[in-house]
């Protein structure tokens, strides 16, 4: 009896590394509350996507990276920009499109995302990438350019690491001799043993709803103009500061200016690149838009991008930060469902453009 | 160290090989076990059981009573004094305008609680309170002592065993042999209770965490669902523990005490203390309620005895006046019982009825144990209670109460499945290999897909 179990569950873990369901690891997007809390998981959904991509022998793919625009909060992943262009793409026959957006991101943490998916043997046909106005705003110092990934990117790129690392100290980690212990187990366990490697995952499945109700994840996206407090709440500094008017640094010193350069440079040499700066409720934003300062930074941020373009013919950059109506947020940045819809299709008209 | 990590596994294994490896090292073995389990809590910690574990056995190895009063009074005050100085100075400064002693910061509020600090306390006082009455011999090392008292299978939170029930096993471990049958025995014990802890309570823990930190604006049903999910997150929790321990007994072949029987199936409140948390309640009645005189001093005088008993074994549970009020609730189920049966001795039989019935009656009782404050628990019991208040049923979704009900209905099974474990068991084996293979090694990966980045804590691991 125990041998059998041990070829049973030996046997299991094979199945698991070659035939793991993409649906384990990715619906739509990679899903946030899995990834947040242990971030090797990004690493298992890469892998699997890959196993996916091998086995279906897809040619044509898109990857989606980027914050929480791009993962498309606050809404489920059956209404996210990657759904709907997935549904587009299937339709016209496209390709297939994966998401890897993680909400909270920074420009640090794609361009390690980035270089994690050429780990991976990923390299897409297309790379959309999401901009944000605020992620050009001088960091005070915080947000840190590198938000999630800050380890992977010293062992990823070092230079990159020690160009932006002086100014944000890694945080102090205190554990317990047990945890340490329990640790260093599990990380051993997770390199061999599948199940624990795909334990977060599995738990998801398993629990299904009971997670999601305890995550509080997937709830219905309410329009903005159905929240009064919203207005005096984006008028808090830390909300403001994200849309400081104050001209940008836009040489290498500014950490924005600085990853986009090296994303550009170093993505796959096969692969587009398409950025696009995220839509911005027009209402809501208002005042803040028809300053000068905001206007010239907008600018800048067109003219930076149209150099990254001449410099690499894969890099294109579309700004949407005016092409979406109010009524599809639901607060200053975020889309309901028919909004991240309508941003998708513009985004597959950009790509159909050069295909 | 606690039970649902693999540094646990990984430690147990250790143990398990090394014990039948060398037969004759056994005592050293586990006492060795014992203080590495405890110590992952703290060297401190483990410094202060060692020093009261050898004190209580010095004590009870002492000539004369007073050093057996002067073991148990020290035990107490090691108790009062990491769990509940606090909690006094709190209680005294809020009475009188004295300078506030135990605010924030100061050092009676920053003293760190050693865990299981409740349960080898009520161990050691049970153990010289036995000695005292003449009921066990005093033990005749303190190796043996320290094996019996710190056990690592039953030590963070019980059960609370007696000197009778565990000390002879002590001293006869070198004969214990490999039994296959108890073996695997013991693994589904372990398994079953990991199982619990890890999809059940833990699952559940998040989502009754969720509901209570909204507990100002819980509509009355939704404080019914939090309520009886909280029941069975911290009845999952807790007989996980006791399953565990049960099951690593087995395979050291060391008989634990059961400390759950499926309490939610109870027909009355005697019953439910017969069925919750076994090992805490004969304590509470063989060291409190009977040298209160029992039932010997006539019936009213008994009830008193039963309310101050229950309402120490409510502060037993934490240094909190809510935890004193879910004891003396409880007191007041049990009174108000016996004085029914005592006026209505001829109830008409609807054991179906009375079973839900209490369900709830301890269902509310969970409210004072999980909020904080006072008058958190009043707002929602006052809710609760209110079922004609408009609103009521709002926020209560259907699966939300079909959960409850799953998870009732899984307590039953339980219920009958241990009343029909052997022959579960005979059924099992008669499985062919393969089958059983199959079990083992699903369970096994059902639990490794549980395993959480940071091993959440059993809930009774704060008492």
């Amino acid at each position: 009896m125990w041998l059998t179990a041990l070829i049973i569950f030996v046997a299991a873990q094979f199945a698991l590394v070659t035939a793991a369901p993409l649906a384990l690891v990715h619906h739509y997007r990679v899903p946030y509350e899995i990834v947040k809390d242990d971030l090797r998981n990004i690493d298992l959904a890469m892998a699997t996507v890959q196993n996916f991509i091998q086995r279906q022998a897809i040619d044509d793919y898109v990857i989606i990276l980027g914050d929480s625009v791009g993962y498309s909060g606050p809404g489920g992943p059956e209404q996210a920009v990657s759904r709907y262009l997935a549904d587009i793409a299937a339709s016209a026959g496209g390709p297939a499109v994966f998401n890897f957006s993680l909400p909270g991101a920074q420009i640090g943490d794609i361009y390690v995302l980035m270089l994690k998916l050429q780990e991976h043997g990923l390299n897409p046909d297309w790379l959309i990438i999401n901009l944000l106005y605020a992620g050009f705003v001088a960091r005070v110092p915080d947000p840190p350019p590198v938000f999630w990934l800050r380890d992977e990117l010293a062992r990823l790129d070092q230079a990159a690491d020690l160009v932006t690392a002086p100014a944000y100290p890694p945080e102090e980690r205190t554990q317990t001799a047990a945890e340490r212990v329990e640790t260093t187990i599990i990380e051993w366990g997770q390199r061999y043993i599948p199940a624990l490697a795909y334990r977060d995952y599995l738990r998801a499945a398993l629990l299904g709803p009971a997670m999601t109700y305890a995550q509080a994840e997937g709830s219905t996206p309410v329009p903005w103009y159905e929240k009064p407090w919203l207005d005096s709440y984006l008028r808090q500094p830390e909300y403001l500061r994200g849309y400081d008017p104050a001209p940008m640094v836009m040489d290498d010193g500014n950490p924005n200016v600085f990853f986009l350069k090296r994303i550009a440079a170093q993505a796959a040499p096969d692969t587009h690149v398409l950025f696009f700066n995220s839509p911005v409720n027009p209402v809501l934003l208002a005042d803040l838009q028809r300053t000068d300062g905001y206007q010239a930074n907008l600018r800048a941020i067109d003219q930076l991008m149209l150099e990254l373009h001449r410099s690499y013919a894969r890099v294109d950059y579309v700004n949407y930060t005016r092409a979406i109506a109010d009524p599809l947020f639901v607060d200053h940045l975020h889309l309901t469902p028919e909004g991240y819809a309508q941003l998708a299709a513009m985004l597959w008209d950009e790509i159909g453009m050069v295909r | 160290m606690a039970f649902n990590t693999l540094l646990f596994v990984g430690f147990l294994a250790m143990v398990v090989v090394g014990y039948f490896a060398w037969p004759r090292q056994r005592q050293w073995l586990l006492a060795v076990a014992n203080a590495v389990f405890y110590g992952f809590a703290g060297l401190p910690h483990l410094a202060l059981f060692l020093g009261f574990s050898w004190l209580t056995y010095r004590c009870s190895r002492a000539r004369g009573r007073h050093w057996l009063w002067l073991g148990i009074i020290a035990n107490l005050i090691n108790l009062a004094f990491f769990k509940y100085l606090a909690f006094i100075l709190r209680s005294l400064t809020a009475a009188w305008p004295l300078p506030s002693l135990a605010a924030a910061g100061s050092w009676a509020a920053e003293v760190a609680l050693p865990i299981g600090i409740s349960f080898y306390t009520f161990q050691m006082v049970a153990y010289l309170a036995d000695v005292l009455r003449g009921e066990i011999e005093p033990s005749q090392s303190w190796l043996e002592f320290w094996i019996f008292i710190a056990f690592f299978a039953q030590l963070i939170a019980g059960p609370i065993m007696r000197g009778r029930q565990l000390l002879h096993q002590v001293r006869s471990v070198g004969q214990v042999r490999w039994d296959p049958q108890r073996q695997e025995l013991g693994l589904m014990l372990l398994l079953s209770g990991l199982a619990k802890k890890m999809i059940i309570a833990d699952t559940l823990a998040p989502i009754v965490g969720r509901l209570y930190a909204d507990a100002a604006t819980l509509s009355g049903g939704q404080a019914w669902l939090a309520a009886w999910l909280f029941g069975f997150q911290i009845y999952y929790d807790f007989s996980a523990y006791s399953d565990i321990a049960l099951g690593i007994g087995r395979l050291v072949g060391i008989r634990v005490a059961r400390n759950f029987a499926t309490p939610y199936v109870s027909a009355n409140p005697r019953e439910f203390w017969r069925r919750w948390h076994i090992t805490l309640s004969s304590w509470i009645r063989d060291y409190i309620y009977i040298p209160l005189g029992g039932s010997r001093h006539g019936f009213a005088r008994s009830l008193v005895a039963i309310l101050a008993a229950m309402a120490l074994s409510g502060l037993w549970h934490g240094a909190n006046w809510t935890f004193a009020l879910w004891g003396v609730y409880h007191g007041l189920l049990v009174v108000g019982h016996r004085v029914w049966t005592r006026l209505v001795p001829a109830v008409p039989k609807l054991d179906w009825l009375a079973r839900i019935l209490m369900f709830q009656l301890v269902t509310l009782g969970w409210v004072l144990f999980r909020v904080t404050d006072l008058e958190t628990a009043t707002a929602l019991l006052t809710r609760m209670l209110s079922p004609g208040s408009s609103g009521w049923w709002s926020g209560v979704g259907w699966a939300g109460a079909a959960a409850c009900g799953g998870l009732y209905a899984m307590h039953w099974a339980e219920h009958w499945a241990l009343g029909a474990r052997s022959r579960l068991l005979r059924l099992w084996r008669a499985f062919p290999a393969i089958i059983q293979g199959a079990g083992w090694a699903i369970a096994v990966i059902l639990l490794l897909a549980f395993t959480r980045p940071e091993a959440s804590s059993f809930i009774y691991f704060r008492f």
